[in-house]
């Protein structure tokens, strides 16, 4: 089976009836810098990685509802198709969430960011997706869209299902990410550890955002990427600093619980051992620098 | 443009026959890594002066960027991802470049490989310049070639000894 | 396949493509633009970095199709070797090619860069090249080269005004 055919939709209307059409499946397609090394090697064998042999590919990254990025219902609402640079330099990202203008900042190259997208990072659900954990360390919804129905909205910790597995439906995409505005901005951190600067797969990903009432946390999110089949949120520590006054001290012990919520592997970048000494060490500092951050 | 004539060729690669249909211009590097999926041998320079595209053609190194597929017609074809033991564990002289940090980047990699064990046939105990010489048309722009050298020497140690029968021999791997 | 027009260095040029195929392999085996070279062929060295719609991208990453009707300016559009770009002159008078292998792709960063920020500061500089590998130099006559174009480009702007 091969790519035969490359359709770009005039909107979300065409894009949407192309892949609920009947016959060749559709390969949803937009920054690619994930899927064109995958299509290399589908030209040998005829498959993706998930095992589909689609036949057309359908280029949503000139979708213009699909970019951009505005305030809309008290919420961030960034276009799926809006590239990590857009992202990474766009003021009110910076402001309002910055954990994840350093997220998207962290992503590849100057190169790969000027194509990568955000659906794009989300949709692969791969475990080191930077974004992951700086959108869900900021309480961030995804909007999917398919031709039937009206658009649903699912908060993105339940967005993950397994290992490179999405809550996405046959023919639905992910169209808009959702960031509540309310309490914005709130002091966070985002943190990426990789074997170089650029161009790193995380070896440990991890953001966080803390509200802090006094020197009291009302509030506080974490998010793990690349220590898990999926980006997950460390509730388990979340909830222990709730009501706690945050120290050095604080941070450690709760950070100590990271453990519950990972289950890293060994892998070319890093052993499960170091990941979670790394995941641990990490979240004990975000969290110390940004009630820090909070409190000032 | 191209003209549309193509034609249908046989290469047996690492053991492996294929019925390919190539352009008559297509070079055997980009047929083995862009229709084979064998992209450990590296497309360099384009111009036979670097040495990353080397691979063995019934047995001797060649540069694949400078050789048209359909001159492989019927040939024997070695690339890097068929020197390994039969049950995977590496090549004697590829355990020697990783003891020895012979790899940065890795492109020159799969090339200096090749070329070192073509040496190694040839001459089973080179000096110190004959290895330098064996691997000259092989550009290595990270390491400096000391590491590569040096695993070579220690490769052909290895090699020499009567145990060492389990280094399988580059060219008996190709037929 | 489909048939496409880029235009490469202001020059149309027109093709017939697998939908596949990337645009690195299209510049270099089809239409014969060997300046853009293919390292890696996955984004992770830069070697086959091209300005689309003045935009820097990896080509290794980008299809083909995406640049119908687009323009393409590789190292050859910026310059000449008799009217060299000013980030090229730099390079050659710094020493910053060795191989030659990232040059090319290397100045396309940093003339991206320089386009968005003209007045970088070295770690800029360096945060701009980060997706372009050189295993010959150090990076830093490169380095050097663009912090000294970037001056050289920053006080014509000044001298015109």
């Amino acid at each position: 089976m091969k790519l035969e055919s490359y359709v770009r939709p005039a909107g979300l209307e065409e894009a949407l009836a192309v892949l609920a059409a009947p016959g060749p499946k559709a390969l949803v397609f937009a920054g690619g810098t994930d899927l064109v090394p995958m299509m290399r090697k589908m030209r040998m064998n005829g498959t993706l990685l998930n095992g589909d042999s689609p036949r057309v590919i359908l280029d949503l990254s000139k979708l213009d509802e699909l970019c951009g990025i505005r305030k809309a219902g008290g919420m961030l609402e960034i276009g799926a198709a809006t590239t990590m640079g857009v992202i990474a330099a766009d003021p009110s990202v910076k402001k309002l969430v910055p954990v994840l203008a350093a997220a998207a900042a962290s992503v590849g190259s100057p190169l790969v960011r000027n194509r990568a997208t955000l659906g794009g990072n989300l949709v692969t659900a791969s475990p080191s997706a930077d974004t992951a954990p700086a959108l869900l360390a900021a309480g961030a919804v995804v909007r999917l869209a398919g031709a039937e129905g009206g658009p649903r909205e699912l908060p993105l910790s339940e967005f993950f299902v397994a290992y490179r597995k999405t809550a996405l439906q046959p023919g639905e995409i992910v169209t808009h990410v959702l960031v509540p505005l309310a309490g914005r901005p709130v002091a966070g951190r985002f943190e990426k550890v990789g074997l170089r600067n650029a161009d790193a797969i995380s070896v440990v990903c991890a953001a966080c955002e803390i509200e802090l009432e006094g020197s009291t946390c009302r509030a506080a999110r974490i998010g793990l990427g690349a220590v898990a089949a999926v980006p997950v949120r460390a509730l388990a520590v979340e909830a222990a600093l709730l009501g706690r006054e945050i120290t050095a001290d604080v941070a450690a012990e709760c950070a100590r619980l990271v453990h519950e919520h990972i289950s890293p592997i060994d892998d070319v970048r890093a052993s499960a051992q170091y990941r979670g000494w790394v995941a641990e060490a990490v979240v004990a500092r975000m969290i110390t620098d940004t009630a820090r951050e909070a409190g000032a | 443009m191209l003209t549309s004539c193509t034609n249908a060729i046989i290469l047996t690669v690492n053991g492996d026959e294929h019925m390919l249909v190539v352009e008559p211009n297509e070079l055997l590097i980009n047929v083995l890594r862009n229709e084979l999926g064998l992209t450990g041998s590296k497309y360099g320079c384009g111009t036979g002066q670097c040495g990353a595209c080397t691979v063995l053609i019934d047995g001797e190194p060649a540069l694949a960027c400078v050789t048209l597929a359909v001159a492989c017609d019927g040939k024997e074809i070695v690339t890097i991802e068929g020197i390994a033991r039969p049950d995977g564990g590496l090549h004697p002289i590829q355990e020697e470049f990783l003891g020895e940090n012979a790899v940065q980047c890795g492109f020159c990699t799969p090339g200096m490989i090749l070329m070192a064990g073509d040496l190694l046939k040839r001459n089973p105990h080179p000096t110190e310049p004959e290895i330098r010489h064996h691997i000259k048309g092989n550009i290595c722009r990270c390491t400096g070639y000391n590491g590569i050298v040096r695993a070579i020497q220690h490769a052909a140690a290895r090699m020499a000894e009567p145990a060492a029968a389990d280094g399988p021999d580059l060219v008996k791997e190709a037929r | 396949m489909q048939d496409i027009e880029i235009k490469v260095n202001g020059r149309p040029m027109r093709t017939t493509v697998a939908v596949d195929e990337t645009l690195v392999d299209v510049l270099r085996q089809r239409l014969g633009v060997v300046e853009v070279k293919n390292g890696c062929g996955q984004g992770d060295c830069g070697a086959c970095t091209v300005l689309l719609d003045g935009e820097a991208v990896n080509s290794c990453l980008t299809l083909a199709v995406q640049a119908d009707g687009r323009q393409v300016t590789t190292t050859r559009g910026l310059g000449t070797a008799e009217d060299p770009h000013p980030l090229q002159t730099a390079f050659i008078e710094h020493g910053a090619v060795q191989c030659g292998f990232c040059s090319s792709g290397m100045i396309l960063s940093a003339a991206s860069l320089l386009q968005q920020n003209a007045a970088p500061t070295r770690d800029e500089i360096r945060e701009g090249i980060s997706g372009n590998l050189c295993r010959c130099t150090g990076y830093t006559k490169i380095v050097d080269a663009i912090d000294e174009a970037a001056k050289a480009g920053s006080s014509e702007e000044r001298s015109a005004r």
